[in-house]
């Protein structure tokens, strides 16, 4: 008898062992086919810009020049972009985490007339190409004197204007049972508290990835400085960058863009490094902790 | 710093007027004799009803009344009626192709797209040691700018030394076929680009449903186990309805997001014999011949597409979506 | 009901903080403005990359101390400047000054984007602002019915640079007097070498197996030099037609579609993958039309010579002068101080780029003073200016451009595409551009 049960164990632990390594196995190949561009771009970083061109191509520099990177950084005033695009970053990420959290849970928990009508036309501003509703936009903002400044790229942000966190809050939401709440007002909580200790806690994956996707929207926007901001001083990481792009008299400074690029990315790599580490392990559903 | 002074006293004034705001709605919506719920509910959703009257609605609007002139963007638009969707539906040359494989695009990369990343989020939802790394090295394709993703996808594509075909070399060999041009001969266009779609599964789209996955309560799971599940009955049974609701969402966006496919077209300028995409068009269309009349009818066509084919989708919900929490009236 | 009514209080307070300070910045500004004495600030949006804008900052700090009228604010950045500088043009925003390509010059003259400096022009006397000066080729994109709406600060003729070493290791004389399409052709194939070391028309010679071309080719340079070097014309000069069918004009897309097919220019898969300006660079192939203000020839690492492009089959010289200028914002505040910078920043722009577009500045003497380390490929540039042309814009100019490539020209770059089957099937289309 024991014999069986031990046969049993040791089979039931080798079939462990062998689903993790398949796993491993799965995960590092497509890993290492989605790290392989980013060593090109590290090694285009570290090439000279005559190496970029040489045929056939090289995979990695005989000489690395690792002072690539600081140069690229002392060639323009990156210290004054890092700074205006903290400032964006900051106060767009919170402005549009609050906001968008707040309308979602609107959508998701309440019922008042017209609401699925309205939240369609929330959907459908995301089917309009954007390059129709640039200008009127633009001509709004000129109206209200802000174009120049930094107004048109945070202002929105209370506004909940990204419609694709609205939806993905509003799906999370309305994931959650409407027991708990149930069970929140019979224990005397107010809707606030709900709100806060019960309902929230519960889609705190989906806070943490909208956190992390608010932040990058915010650090690699592109269009909303290219058109509002008209003074070089204003500029952010992004625009910076381009400065390297080159242009009709200079050709581009492949290494440069590439180590800057890298320097760019890294900020949200480590975000989501540390955010994903807090995405709460599976939700047990036992009704309300005190 | 003064370039930063006056943008941040309006951003701390915003949300007070907001909020005052929603809860002027609030009580002028109770007096009108909502019930509490319902005047909380849409009190909630001013912020955003409010950035959309002044910025949104007017745009809609006029880029709608647009699509029936002449504008050059400078000067007066002048109306014309339907002449420019006529002109689209019956003369211009590069409309319907330019539909054809916007269409076709998006009906290849949404069903791979949604299937891919879920595949890869169940994948990287296993709790082995050092998943973290995984999951972060996954998420990198989202973090690159657009520019260098499209060099990226330059190079990646090189027919003579390019990684792709490198590895597709043996099997070409196989066949007997040359090394596909892949940005300079039409037919191998869209498939090109659906090879790039492959790398939008990676990043936003996996940690969405990551964070999906990670939201199915575990004595779920735990259930289905004591009666010895299979893990496809699993998925099947517990996993997909519990992330239904995120399914529609990737649906919905990746069909949203594929019809407007555009930098990454414009940066790796393909030949365009097999048509351009919809976005392109609208771009050339409005900013380089200045026709923003025929760019907005472009434009409003394709919302008509994404807007029919969303309802579509959302009609069938009733079918496969599974919301825990079906709203108490 | 007092609750509601403190909130409609708030309300309006809120709202009308919120436009205080917007109002108060932009007082604030206008109040530095008129403490600075009358020096205005003229923004001036450029395309320019990292050195580029370092180099013209440093012209705009000289001009600025110069000046007690205007103090230029340079916005450059390559990025998107075309969706940049319309977008805000049209939004009634943008800069004072901006840089415009010919195409575009000429499409915002016709709309009335930038501003009309006819008379402003006849009454200044600033070296830049002498009409008669400029070529008339290099002023075409910025007039309209006889008014000036800008300036143009560069004229680059596209020239033929050569790498002399490969011509020289493969015995075949520089291009000189009267070097026409057949000696063009006779040199490219002796200098498209395969990895036998054989030539084009040689037996055994191996075209999967080269390893440098004569010449390369990929839609540039545009087809519309070798038409005009034919004789012919793609645009009537009365913009009735586009008279792509005429025997001159066949001639010019014939003797492109063959040198795209024929062994002398890589694989238009090869160019894509080395990159088009590379492979000159890397010594793959022998010679390269390029803008005159590329200066190729101090920038790479072999013996290099700037000469003309070969005249066409009946002797005529012809070749595409590139233009880009600079117009001022129809909608400014500072029409005055901007037509100021405007000439004044043209003439200094015209000291720095080669070539300038004016008669005075195009002369051997001059360009040697300028630019001393070119002295050598001046002659060919400036003889070049002789015959430049440009293209005949017109309103719907990029309409016509758009279908006349990719109806025509790309099918005849990257698939082999025949010009005799394609021109009657693309002409109507494009006169219906025309007419549009």
């Amino acid at each position: 008898m024991e014999n069986a049960i031990s046969k049993q164990n040791t089979s039931a632990k080798r079939k462990k062992v062998i689903k993790s390594t398949i796993t491993y196995i799965i995960l590092s190949a497509i890993a290492v086919l989605i790290l392989l561009p980013f060593f090109w771009m590290l090694s285009t970083a570290l090439k000279t810009n005559a190496d970029i061109f040489e045929w056939p191509p090289v995979l990695f520099p005989k000489s690395p020049h690792w002072e690539n990177f600081a140069n690229a950084w002392k060639a323009l005033p990156f210290n004054k972009y890092l700074l205006n695009t903290i400032f964006v970053v900051v106060l767009g990420m919170t402005g549009e985490i609050i906001s968008e959290t707040i309308v979602a849970y609107g959508f998701a928990r309440f019922n008042f007339p017209g609401k699925n009508i309205i939240f369609f036309i929330l959907l459908a501003t995301m089917m309009l190409p954007f390059h129709v509703t640039l200008i009127p936009t633009f001509i709004i903002w000129k109206k209200l004197g802000l174009v120049g400044t930094f107004d048109p790229l945070v202002l929105r942000s209370w506004t909940a204007w990204g419609p694709f966190y609205v939806f993905l809050l509003r799906q999370f939401f309305m994931g959650i049972p409407t027991e708990l709440d149930d069970a929140a007002e019979i224990d005397g909580a107010s809707p606030m508290q709900t709100f806060f200790h019960i309902i929230l806690p519960q889609i705190k994956p989906a806070l943490l990835a909208v956190c992390v996707f608010a932040f990058k929207g915010y650090w690699n926007d592109f269009l909303g400085p290219l058109v509002y901001l008209t003074d070089m001083d204003y500029y952010t990481m992004n625009m910076g960058m381009y400065f390297f792009m080159g242009g009709v008299s200079e050709a581009p400074k492949w290494n440069y863009l590439m180590a800057m690029s890298s320097i760019v990315a890294l900020p949200t790599i480590l975000l989501f490094f540390f955010a994903q580490k807090y995405f709460v392990e599976g939700v047990t559903f036992t009704g309300l902790k005190d | 710093m003064e370039r930063y002074l006056g943008t941040f006293e309006r951003w701390l004034i915003v949300p007070v007027i907001l909020t005052a705001i929603a809860f002027a709605t609030y009580y002028l919506l109770k007096r009108h004799g909502w019930k509490q719920r319902q005047a909380t509910g849409f009190a909630l959703i001013t912020p955003w009803l409010v950035g959309f009257i002044i910025f949104t609605a007017f745009p809609l609007i006029y880029s709608l009344y647009l699509s029936f002139t002449d504008y050059s963007l400078f000067g007066k638009p002048k109306w014309v009626g339907l002449k420019n969707y006529i002109w689209l539906f019956t003369k211009d040359v590069e409309f319907w192709p330019s539909v054809k494989i916007t269409l076709l695009y998006a009906a290849l990369t949404v069903p791979i797209g949604v299937i891919g990343s879920l595949l890869v989020a169940l994948l990287l939802n296993k709790k082995v040691k050092g998943i973290g790394v995984f999951r972060t090295i996954y998420y990198l394709p989202a973090v690159l700018p657009e520019v260098a993703v499209a060099l990226l996808w330059r190079w990646l594509f090189n027919s003579d030394s390019g990684l792709l075909n490198y590895f597709l070399s043996p099997i070409l060999k196989l066949f007997g076929l040359g090394k596909p041009n892949w940005f300079g001969d039409p037919k191998f266009v869209l498939p090109a680009f659906v090879i790039m779609s492959v790398w939008g599964i990676f990043g936003t789209n996996t940690v969405v449903f990551l964070a999906g996955l990670q939201g199915v309560p575990k004595s779920l799971y735990e259930v289905a186990d004591l009666d010895g599940a299979s893990s496809y009955k699993k998925f099947k049974y517990i996993t997909a309805p519990q992330i239904s609701p995120i399914i529609l969402l990737q649906i919905i966006m990746g069909m949203i997001s594929s019809l407007q496919i555009f930098t990454v077209a414009m940066f790796v300028r393909p030949t365009t014999a097999a048509g351009k995409f919809m976005n392109q068009l609208i771009y050339e269309r409005g900013f380089t011949q200045l026709h923003m009349g025929e760019a907005s009818a472009v434009a409003w066509v394709l919302f008509v597409i994404i807007l029919a084919l969303t309802l579509l989708v959302f009609r069938s919900t009733p079918a496969w979506v599974y919301y825990e929490a079906e709203v108490k009236r | 009901m007092n609750k509601k009514v403190s909130k409609v209080l708030i309300t309006l307070l809120a709202f009308s903080l919120l436009f205080t300070s917007c109002g108060s910045s932009s007082n604030g500004k206008s109040d530095k403005e008129a403490d600075k004495q009358e020096k205005v600030t003229i923004r001036l949006s450029t395309w320019a990359g990292e050195e580029e804008a370092k180099e013209l900052q440093g012209i705009i700090d000289k001009l600025n101390a110069k000046s007690d009228k205007y103090k230029i604010v340079q916005d450059s950045n390559p990025a998107d400047y075309d969706t940049r500088i319309t977008t805000q043009l049209s939004g009634g925003g943008g800069p004072d000054l901006f840089w415009v390509s010919a195409q575009r010059a000429a499409q915002f003259a016709a709309n009335g984007v930038m501003l009309d400096i006819t008379d402003k022009l006849n009454s200044s006397s600033s070296p830049a602002a002498k009409v008669s000066d400029y070529f008339d080729t290099a002023l075409q994109p910025f007039k309209k019915d006889d008014k000036v709406y800008g300036l143009p600060w560069i004229e680059q003729p596209i020239v033929l640079y050569i790498n002399k070493d490969l011509f020289d290791k493969a015995g075949v004389p520089v291009p000189g007097e009267g070097w026409n399409w057949d000696k063009f052709l006779e040199t490219a194939k002796k200098l498209t070498i395969d990895s036998n070391g054989k030539h084009p028309g040689e037996s055994g010679f191996d075209s999967k197996n080269v390893k440098q071309w004569g010449f390369t080719l990929n839609g540039w340079p545009p087809v519309q030099m070798f038409i005009w070097q034919a004789g012919g014309d793609v645009i009537a000069p009365d913009f009735s037609n586009s008279p792509i069918d005429t025997p001159e004009a066949k001639a010019g897309f014939k003797f492109y579609s063959d040198l795209i097919n024929s062994p002398m220019v890589p694989p238009q898969q090869t160019i894509k993958d080395r990159g088009f300006d590379a492979m000159f660079k890397n010594k793959q192939v022998a010679m390269f039309m390029g803008g005159a203000a590329d200066a190729l020839e101090t920038k790479v690492d072999f013996k290099c010579m700037v000469c003309e492009v070969p005249v066409g089959p009946k002797g005529e010289k012809a070749t595409l002068g590139d233009v880009l200028g600079m117009g001022i914002n129809a909608n400014t505040k500072n029409k005055d101080a901007a037509f100021e910078a405007l000439v004044d920043l043209t003439d200094a722009i015209h000291q720095w780029k080669v070539m300038p577009p004016r008669k005075s500045l195009a002369t051997v003497d001059e360009m040697e003073k300028l630019h001393p380390e070119r002295k050598d490929s001046m002659n060919a540039i400036i003889n070049s200016m002789d015959y430049a042309r440009q293209y005949r814009y017109f309103k719907n100019y990029p309409d016509w451009d758009n279908m006349f490539w990719t109806q025509l020209m790309d099918p005849i770059v990257n698939a082999h595409g025949n010009p005799e089957k394609l021109i009657p099937t693309v002409k109507p289309q494009l006169d219906a551009t025309l007419k549009k």
